[in-house]
């Protein structure tokens, strides 16, 4: 045990940080997990039809960077990357552990996620993450199936 | 918008076997899976033989991360060796252009369910039928693939290349399924070493591959049409009886003149003559074929219509004067008047009108 991050310490920074999530910041997102089992792949790596899990509701720290819009000859088109920061044992209580291409609902679009981080350590413990970090980008809705396309 | 013409006769329905066309998907697999069963070796790791896996390049990244998992470690780096392909294009093969529309290949089954044992068929001289699918010519194309070996170790990658370079020229695929001509033209090596990145060997190529894409259906109509094939033919004689384009009138061979004879039927009013005679003129009376003879009835060589009543051949006979080119018909008044229904004169006047049709040659 570390002189400096002994027991008592970490539960402190723990609900330090749960708070913060839940009871401070409070916003809401919703996680969707992808079912590996029902997503059957072709030759290329691809599923043409995806099959989730039911949402999960849970707060979470949100770094969002701008609304960019891009042109390639269909006119417009919006993407936005955002980090979201979520509190490890909040995550562990909901039963979900966020993984590339798992999807989150936040204003009103859907981020897929392409990258997951626990680079965070508590006093540098390796046993004493606190922190899960996903990078995401928005998705197009017609890629993930989620809801009735509107042609 | 107008409907559609169809010809519902050539509405064959052609079975789910048969309708398959051959997709870039068929093709990718072929390739692929000729490169896993065929070309890429084992290499040896600690004295165990090691199976290089192969994925498709820029997967989805969920499946790349989970369903490929097991080849990434805890912290998700991926475990070499590795090999990568991907499709880079598609070109047109000039050289194999065709009428795609117009020129099919056609295949036959001779098992059909329409050939039922039967001794009529015997009786008849019938054969059994085949059913023929025509396949539309498919586009010839070749095919572009570029291949990425990731090794640890150069002599690793000895083993994969020469395997690979073995293969080029050849058809890959199946026996029982598609296979395509595949070259390789040269190989790209590359050691990388550099600070704060790992060692790794490198070496790429293209792959041009000959190919050929037939859809199953185009314009809601399937490549496959599917017919039968006849099951007797029957020869027949067939003559122009318009006439003069033969310089050999022979061509008719044995049957000539009774074709000819056949051919004949003249239609004409006769002329009055007298109270009870009437002629052609300007005719000939064509002479009956000797084969003919017995079975042709003379009775009604001729259709004699007096004012529209038709004169049965009993009523009349007939005399056939070469010279002025004339027949004259005498008529027995009273039985001619005895089929009327009208009331009728004792007669033949000049305005009655006489029609005959028949065996006579207008001149």
């Amino acid at each position: 045990m570390p002189r400096f991050a002994l027991d008592r310490d970490i539960k402190f920074f723990q609900s330090i940080s749960r708070e913060l999530v839940e009871a401070v910041i409070e916003t809401h997102v919703v996680l969707y997990k992808l079912i590996i089992g029902d997503s059957k792949t072709n030759l290329y790596g691809e599923s043409l039809n995806k099959t989730y899990y039911q949402g999960v509701q849970t707060s979470a720290v949100i770094e969002r960077d701008d609304t960019s819009v891009s042109y390639e000859g269909f006119g417009p088109d919006s993407g936005q990357n955002v980090e979201f920061r979520f509190n490890r044992f909040k995550l562990e209580e909901t039963g979900f552990y966020p993984e590339i291409g798992d999807i989150i609902y936040h204003n009103d679009a859907y981020f897929e996620i392409d990258n997951v981080r626990e680079d965070q350590l508590i006093g540098g413990q390796t046993g004493e993450k606190f922190s899960i970090i996903v990078s995401t980008y928005m998705t197009r809705r017609s890629t993930i199936q989620t809801e009735e396309r509107v042609l | 918008m107008n409907k559609k013409e169809t010809n519902r006769a050539k509405q064959l329905s052609v079975e789910k076997q048969y309708q398959k066309g051959v997709k870039l998907l068929d093709i990718d697999t072929t390739i692929a899976e000729y490169m896993v069963n065929t070309v890429i070796p084992e290499v040896e790791e600690h004295g165990q033989g090691v199976k290089i896996p192969l994925l498709y390049g820029n997967a989805e990244r969920w499946a790349n991360a989970r369903e490929k998992g097991y080849l990434r470690d805890q912290r998700g780096k991926i475990q070499i060796p590795l090999i990568m392909f991907k499709r880079n294009s598609i070109e047109r093969d000039t050289a194999l252009a065709q009428f795609k529309d117009l020129n099919t290949i056609p295949a036959y089954r001779k098992y059909s369910q329409k050939n039922r044992y039967e001794r009529f068929s015997l009786i008849q001289g019938s054969g059994p039928t085949y059913e023929e699918y025509r396949v539309s010519v498919p586009d010839y194309v070749t095919v572009s693939y570029e291949v990425m070996i990731w090794t640890s170790f150069t002599e690793h990658m000895n083993s994969i290349v020469e395997q690979f370079q073995y293969a080029t020229d050849r058809y890959w695929g199946t026996d029982d399924g598609y296979k395509f001509r595949t070259r390789i033209d040269s190989f790209d090596n590359q050691q990388e070493v550099g600070e704060g990145s790992e060692r790794i060997i490198r070496t790429s190529f293209t792959m041009a591959v000959n190919a050929y894409l037939l859809p199953e259906t185009y314009d809601e109509s399937p490549t496959v049409q599917k017919s039968f094939t006849p099951k007797k033919v029957v020869f027949g004689v067939e003559t122009d009886l318009s006439g003069n384009i033969f310089t050999n009138p022979n061509i008719y061979n044995e049957y000539q003149n009774v074709i000819d004879f056949v051919a004949i039927r003249g239609s004409k009013d006769a002329v009055y003559v007298s109270g009870d005679t009437a002629k052609l003129t300007n005719v000939e009376l064509p002479i009956l074929p000797q084969e003919l003879i017995g079975t042709f009835d003379t009775r009604n060589w001729f259709r004699v219509y007096i004012n529209g009543l038709f004169i049965t051949p009993d009523a009349y006979t007939y005399t056939f004067n070469g010279v002025d080119n004339e027949i004259l018909f005498t008529f027995d008044l009273r039985q001619v008047f005895e089929q009327g229904d009208r009331d009728i004169v004792n007669t033949l006047e000049e305005l009655d009108e006489i029609s005959i049709t028949g065996k006579f040659i207008e001149l």
